[in-house]
């Protein structure tokens, strides 16, 4: 009887704790109507579909399905700016931390850097193949490419490239470029599931990580650059010790893929959007998991019915998240 | 001695070659020589992932007893752009279910296995499925192709039957956004009784030397 008594006691403790570990509250801060016939959802046979939400939450850019590049401010969901790019899709998005830059990668394999504030063109690249991946270190001085055949290192301001990186095999298969916060590692997730760590500005192989049995999809460093966190198809976010290359430790898995991530500025969280469906890209029900790093455990979820979730981002101490679905985008806050 | 070209030249002049062609002698004659030397064209390259996974088990048979779908035998040749066999070849291969799913827990579905003296390998699998998203990802096998002294290749398999096709697969292939050529579709021969029907597709692989 004590023992019944002492389980029924535990488990009312239990439970008034939910409350505190999911202490979260989800305010939904904007939306966006997107113009008639435009779509969240990539429609079937579509790849040039792309979303991309700036590290400090400021701005969101998008691409859908008519071929207009759309840079939105973040949390109102106001319109920045537009570019029609039906001469020449664009493919890949990726807007730098502090929201002042937008490379612009094109099918015809030119990729160009916008400036917001002023909307011209600072830099302009030009590739053998369209850019399948594009990252912009945090001080906005680097930009990586990963081309069907390769990854190259260009520095932005004298335009001059710094390193060629080969991967593995022509496979159309890299999936992720990440910076360091202080831009000296550039880390990338390759076809032969291993993660590799290069000097930024020159390129050299710090570290590999081959421990993985499969690709990730989404990477990103901690911010004192010691440990790189992944995630893909193997629904775990991985730890990586960045100057061994070696699995410092894991989180519980998932049942869906991993396929973005983002650490917050403090290494305190990490935010990591799941997708439900087992297609890596496509764009339904997502689930965001708010993890404590200190304690593994989930301190906040983010799942609405319908609703893709396509980016996310930590700023002024909550976690941004802009998802939609159908012609509607919806920025949300989790405190 | 005479070149290759001297001959070629040699033989336009005695009769015993014509040139039917807009293009000049000279070019015909290059165009000639390259054939010569790279008879076959190297298979197109396509996607690798995401669902690649390291360490897949040595095996031809990726179908177990009782498994949904049709039965489907894979086979084909690896060999260079010189047309030689690599009996040093392996070939690995990766698919969904016949319900469209990867299997990351484990590997089914997943096999590699060395070619034997003549370049052939064979699989034992059923036809995958189409993703279950209602997407326009055709049916396909993952391949990765290695041999040493040559070029890594990683493609895909696809079926002439696949309904994106709509029988048209030189017509209709780019409704799938990741099929660049339709050389990666292939016919599918239907064999067996009626109710034990199977499938197979011959898919010939050409590796580039480095």
């Amino acid at each position: 009887m004590i023992w019944r008594g002492s389980v029924t006691v535990v488990a009312i403790l239990l439970l008034a704790s939910l409350p505190a570990l999911f202490a979260q509250t989800v305010r939904e801060e904007g939306s966006i109507r997107l113009p008639a016939g435009v779509f969240v959802a990539p429609p079937p046979g579509r790849v040039n579909f792309s979303a991309v939400v700036s590290r400090n939450a400021g701005l969101l850019a998008t691409n859908f399905n008519d071929n207009i590049v759309r840079v939105w401010a973040l949390p109102s969901g106001e319109l920045v700016h537009d570019l029609d790019t039906k001469a020449d899709p664009a493919t890949k998005l990726r807007l730098s931390d502090d929201g002042r830059l937008l490379a612009i990668a094109a099918k015809s394999g030119t990729i160009k850097v916008w400036d917001i504030a002023s909307w011209g063109v600072g830099q302009e690249f030009a590739v053998s193949s369209p850019a399948r991946v594009l990252a912009i270190s945090p001080d906005n001085r680097l930009l990586a490419i990963a081309t069907d055949h390769d990854e190259q290192i260009w520095e932005l301001p004298t335009k001059k490239r710094l390193a060629v990186l080969h991967t593995p095999f022509d496979c159309y298969c890299l999936m992720y470029l990440a910076f360091s916060a202080d831009g000296t590692m550039l880390a990338s997730t390759d076809g032969d599931t291993a993660i590799r760590i290069y000097d930024s500005h020159t390129g050299a192989l710090r570290s590999t990580a081959s421990d993985l049995l499969l690709e990730s999809l989404a990477l990103d460093f901690s911010s004192d650059g010691k440990s790189l966190f992944v995630g893909g198809p193997d629904q775990i976010i991985s730890v990586i010790d960045t100057l061994t290359g070696k699995f410092r430790y894991t989180f519980p898995k998932q049942s869906s893929t991993l396929r973005g991530m983002v650490a917050s500025d403090d290494g305190k969280q990490i935010a990591a959007i799941y997708n439900l469906p087992k297609r890596f890209d496509d764009a339904s029900t997502s689930v965001v998991l708010l993890w404590d790093v200190g304690t593994r455990a989930v301190r906040g979820r983010f799942e609405q019915p319908g609703i893709a979730v396509l980016g996310v981002a930590f700023a002024h101490g909550r976690l941004l998240l802009v998802g939609g679905s159908d012609n509607k985008l919806s920025i949300w806050s989790m405190q | 001695m005479f070149t290759r070209r001297a001959i070629l030249h040699r033989c336009l002049a005695l009769g015993s070659l014509s040139v039917a062609s807009s293009f000049s002698a000279e070019a015909m004659f290059a165009a000639f020589q390259d054939r010569e030397t790279h008879p076959r064209k190297p298979t197109p390259p396509n996607s690798l992932g995401p669902f690649y996974k390291r360490l897949a088990p040595t095996t031809a048979t990726l179908r177990a007893p009782g498994d949904p779908g049709l039965p489907l035998s894979l086979s084909g040749q690896v060999l260079d752009t010189r047309g030689d066999v690599l009996p040093d070849a392996t070939v690995e291969i990766w698919q969904t279910d016949h319900f469209g799913y990867y299997d990351a827990e484990g590997y089914r579905y997943r096999g590699k296995l060395p070619v034997d003296a003549s370049g052939q390998y064979k699989v034992e699998t059923v036809m995958p499925g189409h993703y279950p998203d209602h997407s326009r990802v055709c049916q396909h096998i993952h391949y990765l192709v290695t041999a040493p002294g040559h070029k890594t290749l990683v493609t895909e398999l696809y079926f002439a039957t696949d309904p994106t096709f709509e029988g048209d697969p030189q017509k209709n292939f780019s409704r799938d956004p990741v099929i660049r050529t339709p050389e990666l579709i292939r016919p599918v021969l239907l064999a067996g009784e009626p109710e034990a029907i199977h499938a197979a597709v011959s898919f010939e692989l050409c590796l580039e030397r480095l």
